[in-house]
C-alpha cells in the first residue's frame, strides 16, 4: 500500500449513499491500484467537525477526500448552483451528472481551485412531501410552511407562495408532526431513515419523476495529496469516476429513491403523480426563480451557465 | 492499527492522570486530543482543523437552548419560587407519617420542571426544605438524603440540561426526549415518595408527622404554585405541541420566570446579573467541555479505537443485554468520580456506537431515546454516590452539622429505588416510548 | 449578552427565515466571549476526589499547571483561528438566506480569544502568589451549578 487516503462524510455508515456509492467505489479503486491505494472511509463526521466544514477540511489536508453537500456552504459554490434550480434540473440524475462534467472545464472549475474534483452529482431530486395537506397545484401551496433543502430552495419555496423554514434534517419528523412545518421540500430517498411515511400523508412529484430542483454533491482529494500521485494511480482514480460510474451514480440515488417511495405507499401514503398541465402551472412560477438567480450573480455569466447546463442536460438526456 | 491502539490507551491512561491532578475536564481532554492526534497524524493535519473547528462546533441552533435553559433556572432559583413549591405541597401531605420529606421531593420535581439542573435544584429546595425537616425532628439522615436523591429530578425531569447535551451528541430530536423523559420522571417522583414511606415505617422516628393545615391554609398555599404549573405549561407544554422550538419556548421561559420573580419576590437588578453570570459559567464551561471531547474524538477515530471496540464487541459473542449491563456499570463507575455532564460529554460519543450496533427491538431513533432515558438516570446517579457526589457537597453545605457521612448513607434507599426503576425502565422500552410515541401520532 | 439574545429569539420565533442562522452566528461568539470569564472565575470543572488530603502548596502547584494549559490554548487558538479568517475571507461562505459572511465572527472572537490569554496569564500568576503564600487578588466561586 503505497498511498493511504482518508475519505470523510457526514452520512452514517448505513445510508446507501455510503454502503452503496462510496464503499463499493473505494473498493473499486483498490482493486484498480493492485493494491498501491488504500481507503479508509470515516462515516458520520467521525474526524470531527461538522458538514459545512468538509470543504475546507479537504482543501486544508485535514483530510484527503470528502464527499459533500455544496450548499453546505453557500457562497462557494455559485456556479455549480445553476444545476440545484428547478426546471434546469427536471428528472434525469444521469443527464445532469454528465453535464456538470461536460461543463467543468469551460464553466465550474474556478470554484473548485482549492481542491482536485473527482465528481459531481446530484441526487433524484426534490419532491413535496405533506404531513396532511394534498398538493396538486400551486394554489395548495400558498401560505404554508415548507422546510427548505438548501440556499437555492429558499427561492423555491417562496415562489411556491409559501414560508421557508430551515431545519437539521433529523428535526423533520417531529416538526411535521407538531405542524411546525406543514411540509417539506425533499427527495424519497430520505423517506426511510426518517421513517417519514408516519409523519406525512402525501408524496408529491411530477410526471416522469419530474422534481422541483436538486442538491449538487462533490467527491473532492486534496491538491497535494492528489499532486502527489504517480500518473498510473491518478488514471485509476479517474478511470473510475469518469461517465460509466456518473451513470451508476444516478442508478444507485433512483434505486433509493424508489425504494423510499415504495415504502411511503406500501405503508398507506399516497403517492401523487402531478399531471402535465399541474407541473407547467408550477414551472411557471417557479421560472422566476431561474431569473432572479441568475440576476444575483453578476460576476459571471449565469445566464450563459442556465442556457448551457439546459442544452448539456438535453443533450446527455437523448440519449447520445 | 495495532500502534493507534496503544497510543488510544496511552491517550487515555494520560487523560485520567490529568484529571486527577485536578487539571480542569475540558483541558485535559483538549491536551490529549490535540498532542494524541498530532503522534497519530501530521500536526498540520489537527493545526488546520483548529482553525475553524471552535465556530462551527459552537455555531449549532441545537445547543443555543442550552444558555436558555441554564437562564431560566437561574433566575427560577432566584424567585422564591422554591417557597411556594414547598409549601403547597407540604400543605398537602405534612400530616402523613415522613410526609415533609414527601412534600419536599414534590417540591423539587416542581423546581425540576422549571430549572435544568440538578445541583441548583438541590441548593435551592434545600434552603427552604431542609429548616423545615429539623424543625419537624426528621433524621438528619433522611434529611439531607431525601434532599440530595430530591435534587436529581431537576435533571430527570425536563427540562434538563443533561438531556439536551445527549440529544446533541447522538442526534435525537431534543422535544422527543423531554418528551422521553417526562412519564419516568413521574415514576421517579413516585417511587422516592414510596421509599421515604418504607422508611419511616422501618426506622421509628425518622420522620415524624408534620402538622395538618386548616382548610383555608390548604386552597391558599395551592393557589401558589399556579404561576408554576402555567409556565411549565407554556413553555413545555408549547415545545410538546409543536407551537414553537425549544431555544424560543426558553427564551420566553425566561422573560416569564423573570417577570414572576419580580413581582411576587421583588427580583432585583443585581440578581438578575447574577444570573446572567452563572449562565455565562456554565455555559462557558459546558461548550468548553464539548470542545474537549470533539478533540479527544478525533484522536480516537483516528487511532482506530472506536473501530476496534465495535469489532471486539461483534466477535465477542455478548448478548445486547450484557452489553447495555456493561455499559450501565461503567457508566455507574464514572460516576463516583465525576459530574453528570462532563461524563456525558465524555463517553456517550465511546458508548453510542457500541449500543447503536446492537438488536433491542428497537428502530434507531428510539433506541436512542430509551438508551438516553437509561443513561440519563445512570449519570443522575452520579450525583449522589460517594465519594465525588456533588448533591451530597451541596447539602452538606446547607447543612454543616451533618457528616457527610451520614449524607451518603441517607442516599442510599433512594439510590436503591433507582436500581429498580432502571431495571423497570430496561425490561420495558414501552414506558419511556410511549408519550414520543404519541407525539410523532 | 444571553439577554440580547434571548430578546433576538423572541423577537424571532415567528417563520423567518434567518432566525436560525442568526442564532448559530451570535451564540458561537457569544461563547468565545464567555470563556475569559469561566478562566478569571474557576468555572472550569475539575475532579478534586484525588487532590483532597494534599497541602496547599501542591494544590496552588497545580492551579498554575491548570492556567499554563489554558495559556498554551488560548495562543494556539489565537494563531490558528487568525489563519481561519483568512481562510474565511479568502473562500467567502455566508449564511443561506441573509448571505452574512461568516468571517464576521472572527474578530470578536479573536478579541475573546486574547482576553482569555489574559485570563489565564493572571489566574497563572495568581497560583503563583498562592505558591509563595501572598494572598490572592481575586476569589474565585466554583461553578456547580450545572450538573
Ligand atoms: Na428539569
Ligand atoms: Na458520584
Amino acid at each position: 500500500q503505497d498511498f493511504t487516503f482518508t475519505l470523510h462524510h457526514f452520512l452514517g455508515p448505513k445510508a446507501p449513499a455510503h454502503t452503496k456509492m462510496l464503499v463499493p467505489w473505494a473498493k473499486r479503486i483498490e482493486d484498480a491500484s493492485n493494491g498501491r491505494i488504500k481507503i479508509e472511509i470515516y462515516p458520520s463526521m467521525s474526524l470531527g467537525g461538522s458538514p459545512p466544514q468538509l470543504f475546507r477540511q479537504v482543501a486544508d489536508g485535514v483530510v484527503d477526500i470528502v464527499w459533500t453537500v455544496n450548499g453546505y456552504t453557500p457562497g462557494l459554490f455559485p456556479r455549480s448552483e445553476a444545476f440545484e434550480l428547478p426546471t434546469v434540473f427536471t428528472n434525469d440524475i444521469a443527464a445532469t451528472n454528465l453535464a456538470m462534467r461536460a461543463m467543468f472545464d469551460d464553466y465550474l472549475a474556478p470554484e473548485y481551485e482549492a481542491v482536485h474534483v473527482l465528481f459531481l452529482h446530484v441526487h433524484a431530486g426534490q419532491a413535496l412531501q405533506m404531513a396532511s395537506k394534498e398538493v396538486n397545484g400551486p394554489d395548495d401551496t400558498k401560505g404554508l410552511k415548507l422546510r427548505v433543502p438548501g440556499p437555492t430552495g429558499n427561492a423555491v419555496v417562496e415562489a411556491m407562495g409559501a414560508t421557508p423554514v430551515t431545519m437539521p434534517v433529523p428535526d423533520l419528523p417531529q416538526s411535521l408532526s407538531t405542524g411546525a412545518v406543514d411540509g417539506a421540500l425533499i427527495p424519497f430517498e430520505i423517506i426511510p431513515p426518517l421513517q417519514l411515511q408516519e409523519t406525512t400523508k402525501y408524496q408529491i412529484e411530477g410526471p416522469d419523476n419530474e422534481r422541483f430542483g436538486t442538491t449538487t454533491f462533490q467527491v473532492s482529494m486534496n491538491k497535494a495529496k492528489w499532486d502527489g500521485l504517480p500518473d498510473d494511480l491518478k488514471k485509476v482514480f479517474t478511470d473510475n469516476s469518469g461517465e460509466a460510474w456518473l451513470k451508476e451514480v444516478a442508478k444507485i440515488w433512483r434505486d433509493a429513491d424508489n425504494a423510499g417511495i415504495k415504502m411511503a405507499v406500501d405503508s398507506g401514503n399516497e403517492h401523487v403523480v402531478l399531471s402535465r398541465e399541474e407541473m407547467q402551472d408550477f414551472n411557471a412560477d417557479l421560472l422566476p426563480v431561474v431569473e432572479q438567480w441568475i440576476s444575483e450573480h453578476k460576476d459571471f455569466d449565469a445566464r450563459e451557465i442556465v442556457a448551457k447546463a439546459k442544452d448539456e442536460i438535453a443533450h446527455y438526456k437523448s440519449g447520445d | 492499527m495495532m500502534d493507534g491502539m496503544i497510543l488510544g490507551v496511552g491517550g487515555l491512561l494520560a487523560l485520567l492522570f490529568l484529571i486527577a491532578v485536578r487539571v480542569p475536564i475540558a483541558y485535559t481532554m483538549i491536551l490529549v486530543g490535540v498532542v494524541g492526534t498530532m503522534i497519530q497524524a501530521r500536526p498540520a493535519i489537527l493545526l488546520n482543523q483548529l482553525k475553524d473547528l471552535g465556530y462551527a462546533q459552537f455555531s449549532n441552533y441545537d445547543l443555543s437552548v442550552l444558555p436558555m435553559f441554564i437562564l431560566m433556572g437561574g433566575l427560577a432559583a432566584r424567585t422564591g419560587l422554591s417557597r411556594d413549591l414547598f409549601r403547597a405541597a407540604n400543605a398537602w401531605l405534612g400530616g402523613l407519617r415522613g410526609g415533609v420529606a414527601m412534600a419536599a421531593l414534590v417540591g423539587c420535581a416542581g423546581f425540576g420542571a422549571l430549572s435544568g439542573s440538578s445541583t441548583a435544584t438541590a441548593s435551592t429546595m434545600g434552603q427552604v426544605a431542609l429548616p423545615e425537616l429539623r424543625r419537624y425532628r426528621f433524621s438528619p439522615q433522611l434529611a439531607t438524603g431525601t434532599i440530595a436523591a430530591g435534587g436529581t429530578l431537576g435533571i430527570l425531569i425536563p427540562p434538563s440540561v443533561v438531556l439536551i447535551v445527549y440529544a446533541i451528541i447522538v442526534e435525537v430530536n431534543i422535544v422527543t426526549m423531554f418528551a422521553a423523559a417526562l412519564i419516568p420522571g413521574l415514576i421517579a417522583v413516585g417511587f422516592f415518595m414510596a421509599t421515604v414511606w418504607l422508611y419511616v415505617r422501618l426506622v421509628p422516628g425518622s420522620g415524624p408527622p408534620g402538622e395538618r393545615v386548616p382548610r383555608q391554609e390548604l386552597i391558599s398555599a395551592s393557589l401558589g404554585v399556579i404561576p408554576v404549573v402555567v409556565i411549565f405549561a407554556i413553555v413545555i407544554g408549547g415545545i410538546y405541541a409543536g407551537i414553537y422550538n425549544p431555544t424560543p419556548a426558553a427564551a420566553i421561559g425566561v422573560v416569564l420566570v423573570g417577570l414572576y420573580g419580580v413581582v411576587r419576590a421583588g427580583l432585583n437588578w443585581r440578581q438578575f446579573v447574577e444570573a446572567l453570570l452563572e449562565t455565562a459559567r456554565t455555559t462557558g464551561m459546558i461548550y468548553l467541555i464539548l470542545f474537549g471531547a470533539e478533540l479527544l474524538k478525533i484522536f480516537m477515530a483516528r487511532a482506530g479505537v472506536p473501530q476496534a471496540a465495535a469489532e471486539f464487541l461483534s466477535t465477542s459473542g455478548m448478548g445486547p443485554y450484557t452489553v447495555l449491563v456493561l455499559v450501565i456499570v461503567a457508566f455507574l463507575i464514572l460516576g463516583c468520580l465525576m459530574d453528570s455532564l462532563s461524563m456525558v460529554i465524555l463517553a456517550i460519543p465511546f458508548f453510542w456506537p457500541v449500543i447503536a450496533d446492537l438488536d433491542f427491538g428497537l428502530g434507531p431513533n428510539e433506541l436512542k431515546i430509551w438508551f438516553g432515558i437509561i443513561i440519563l438516570i445512570v449519570v443522575e446517579l452520579g450525583l449522589i454516590t460517594p465519594p465525588v457526589g456533588l448533591n451530597v457537597f451541596i447539602i452538606n453545605h446547607l447543612a454543616k452539622d451533618v457528616p457527610m457521612r451520614q449524607t451518603f448513607a441517607g442516599v442510599m434507599p433512594f439510590f436503591t429505588s433507582e436500581l429498580v426503576r432502571v431495571a423497570l425502565l430496561v425490561a420495558f422500552p414501552a414506558v419511556t416510548l410511549l408519550l414520543p410515541r404519541l407525539l410523532a401520532g | 449578552m444571553t439577554a440580547a439574545s434571548a430578546v433576538s429569539n423572541l423577537l424571532f420565533a415567528r417563520p423567518f427565515a434567518a432566525d436560525h442562522e442568526l442564532t448559530k452566528h451570535i451564540i458561537a461568539i457569544v461563547i468565545f466571549m464567555f470563556l475569559p470569564y469561566c478562566q478569571l472565575v474557576g468555572a472550569n470543572v475539575t475532579v478534586d476526589i484525588f487532590t483532597e488530603g494534599m497541602g496547599e502548596r501542591t494544590k496552588a502547584a497545580m492551579e498554575v499547571f491548570a492556567s499554563l494549559f489554558a495559556l498554551a490554548f488560548a495562543a494556539l487558538l489565537l494563531v490558528q483561528m487568525w489563519k481561519g479568517m483568512g481562510s474565511y475571507m479568502r473562500y467567502v461562505e455566508v449564511t443561506p438566506v441573509l448571505k452574512l459572511p461568516l468571517w464576521t465572527a472572527f474578530p470578536p472572537i479573536l478579541v475573546s480569544l486574547g482576553f482569555l490569554l489574559l485570563a489565564a496569564l493572571i489566574t497563572a500568576a495568581e497560583g503563583v502568589r498562592h505558591l509563595l503564600g501572598r494572598p490572592a487578588w481575586l476569589t474565585a466561586p466554583r461553578a456547580e451549578e450545572a450538573a
